[in-house]
């Protein structure tokens, strides 16, 4: 079967645009896994991780989730070690993740039965928590391969959990969790501005741990709107600051990918771009190098960007760094991934390389041109990014 | 300061509003004895807004001892307290150096108090063009255009000249076109030599909002310069858009 490449990149395996009931492309990279052994009953350490599903909605599939490794886990949900580490490695950590699912219909958060709040309590802990699952059958080989979460082993129906000595969470954490009357959207900017990280806050927005009117929210979603959400603000305050002085260009390779960023002196508009060549995870069956790109303007935009949960996450990267600066820019960042890239691994590799990206030294230009002209020699796809950019069009097509 | 507005058409009033919310977080209207005036350019420096609302807009309209004031509106605060306008309400806008009141009044008073801005103004640059062509048109059959377009395309060809209008979109699965002229009745006057430009959609979409305030929209262009959009308001006032050209 022959599917158009724009299809699987507008899809990533959430819509089925392909017409398949099954996504080629996960299933592809499910055959390329490394097995993990199967248990019935598991027991070992919780990162901690919990995973909830998005199928079925409201009635959602909740699993604890932990490899079968007693000790410190807390790698197995660690994003900044992941991006250190080779995919290889990082991927068979993940995927020996088992879960144990059950289902809960999402409001009952608000007032959870045992067994969720056992999951929800886990959820909360700072460190890694000992836990007993019992299956009700082996768990299968079937992974969760997304390109908004990290990859997750194999699941199976959840017959009983036991949770060991859960670490009690920090008092912050504990303060959003018991507040009933604070909104979600003011719990997560508490947990990040008392120094939680992003990951944890989704997690504990996807158990229903946070807001007013408590739901379960799957972790797909709660990964988005906690990136959204974080940098919304943070992008409102950077409108306050002093205009960058020059035109500042960062580049990064990592495990061929290739990302980049412009920081432009004037007032703040982002782009996110993707250039995915054939034979990678979104352009697996396409003949030529296909280039997406979403952007916002000063006031921000009104429409969930087609491009999916990276626009958030790498806004909420650069948005991070110009507030730790105190200046205002005009952004782009363009991401090339290349052949050898075929497994979607969620939005933390965006985010985490953006923040790397960052913490480089940039190149210095007078003109925005310049540094195109500088890029030209560093980016494969150079001139799609300058005729697809809508940033480089707005700066041509300006007033004055 | 102290300034105090009466309007009746809140509607247009609300939409011509929410249309300069739509270009800028923050707009700084100039008030003197001739009416209430804006002119700014738009964050990203496309689009330049040149507003007018005559005193004759206003039921009633006084400054204080006649001096000429700014008034600082925020946005996305005035188009919050704006969106509770219902037909028949009137709008009263009291400013002092502390704060300023809107009261909104009809089938009950809603009264609002925030803070009085009083932002730093900076000089705006001035667009000096002559335009070979004009059209005049109803402002419904311009949103209508933009409604069209803006569905299948991001950039739109606007081409001028023996009386009518035509309007070009292409994507890379469809061309459309659309033709405005005298003889089809979607142009209510058409003059001059041609003219010729392609403008974001992006920022034309923006302006739809406009229809209650404006009945009549003057569309001129030139060879490739800013696309200006002359809307006509009540009593002798205008909201003008001036729009750059895309250049890629």
């Amino acid at each position: 079967m022959k599917v158009d490449p724009g299809t699987c990149l507008r899809c990533r395996a959430t819509k089925y645009l392909c017409g398949l009931t099954y996504c080629p492309v996960t299933v592809k990279m499910s055959i390329l896994n490394m097995r993990a052994k199967i248990y019935e009953e598991l027991s070992g350490s919780s990162p901690p991780s919990v995973f909830v599903g998005r199928f079925n909605y409201p009635k959602v599939a909740v699993y604890p989730s932990a490899p079968p490794l007693g000790g410190d886990t807390s790698r197995y949900e660690d994003p900044k070690l992941w991006i250190s580490m080779s995919l290889d490695e990082f991927l068979a950590m993940r995927l020996s993740v088992f879960r144990g699912g059950q289902s809960f219909r999402v409001e009952q958060a608000s007032d959870p039965s045992r067994d969720l709040w056992d999951v929800q309590t886990l959820a909360l802990s700072p460190r890694p928590v000992e836990v007993e699952m019992k299956f009700k059958e082996p768990p299968k080989t079937m992974n969760v391969i997304d390109d908004t979460l990290p990859p997750l082993g194999p699941s199976a129906p959840l017959d009983k959990l036991r949770l060991g000595t859960i670490p009690p969470p920090e008092k912050v954490v504990e303060k959003v969790f018991s507040s009933q009357d604070m909104k979600a959207i003011e719990g997560m900017r508490l947990l990040y501005t008392s120094g939680v990280g992003v990951e944890r806050i989704s997690r504990i927005l996807s158990v229903g741990g946070m807001g007013v009117d408590r739901k379960l929210v799957p972790t797909r979603w709660s990964i988005t709107a906690v990136d959204k959400t974080l940098s919304d603000q943070l992008v409102k305050e950077l409108k306050e600051f002093d205009i960058l002085d020059n035109v500042e260009v960062y580049v990064r390779e990592h495990l061929r990918n290739l990302f980049v960023a412009m920081l432009i002196p004037g007032n703040w508009s982002f782009e996110w771009g993707e250039a995915w060549f054939p034979r990678t995870a979104w352009n697996y069956w396409g003949g030529e190098v296909a280039v997406e790109i979403d952007h916002e303007g000063y006031s921000g935009r009104k429409t969930y960007p087609e491009i999916g949960g990276c626009y958030y996450a790498s806004r909420l990267a650069v948005a991070e760094h110009l507030v730790k600066r105190r200046r205002q820019a005009t952004v782009v960042l363009w991401r090339e991934t290349y052949p050898g890239f075929f497994f979607p691994v969620g939005v933390w590799f965006v985010r985490e390389n953006v923040r790397k990206l960052l913490e480089g030294r940039p190149e210095t230009f007078d003109t925005v041109w310049e540094a195109v002209e500088y890029l030209s020699s560093r980016l494969k796809v150079s001139r799609d990014w300058t005729r697809k950019s809508w940033i480089l069009n707005l700066m041509r097509s300006r007033l004055f | 300061m102290r300034m105090k507005l009466k309007v009746v058409d809140t509607v247009a009033f609300r939409q011509i509003v929410e249309t300069v919310g739509e270009f800028m977080d923050e707009a700084n209207f100039l008030l003197d004895n001739e009416g209430m005036k804006l002119r700014g350019v738009e964050e990203s420096r496309v689009a330049l807004l040149d507003v007018f609302l005559p005193k004759a807009f206003f039921q009633s309209y006084e400054l204080d001892g006649g001096e000429s004031d700014y008034l600082t509106l925020k946005s996305e605060e005035i188009g919050n307290i704006l969106k509770k306008v219902k037909k028949g309400d009137i709008i009263t806008i009291n400013v002092d150096e502390k704060l300023m009141k809107i009261e909104l009044d009809g089938e009950f008073l809603r009264t609002y108090e925030i803070p009085s801005l009083k932002s730093k103004v900076s000089g705006t640059p001035t667009i000096n063009v002559q335009y070979p062509f004009k059209a005049r048109m109803l402002t419904q059959s311009f949103n209508e255009l933009i409604d069209q377009f803006n569905v299948i395309t991001d950039v739109i060809e606007l081409k001028g000249g023996e009386g009518k209008l035509t309007v070009k979109g292409e994507t890379e699965m469809m061309n459309m076109e659309m033709e405005l002229s005298l003889e089809n009745g979607l142009l209510l006057e058409c003059e001059g030599s041609e003219g010729m430009g392609r403008y974001g959609m992006e920022y034309l979409s923006k302006l739809v909002k406009v229809s209650n305030a404006s009945d009549v929209v003057n569309i001129m262009l030139g060879g490739n310069v800013p696309l200006k959009i002359d809307y006509e308001l009540a009593g002798g006032g205008h909201l003008d858009i001036y729009l750059a050209p895309r250049a890629d």
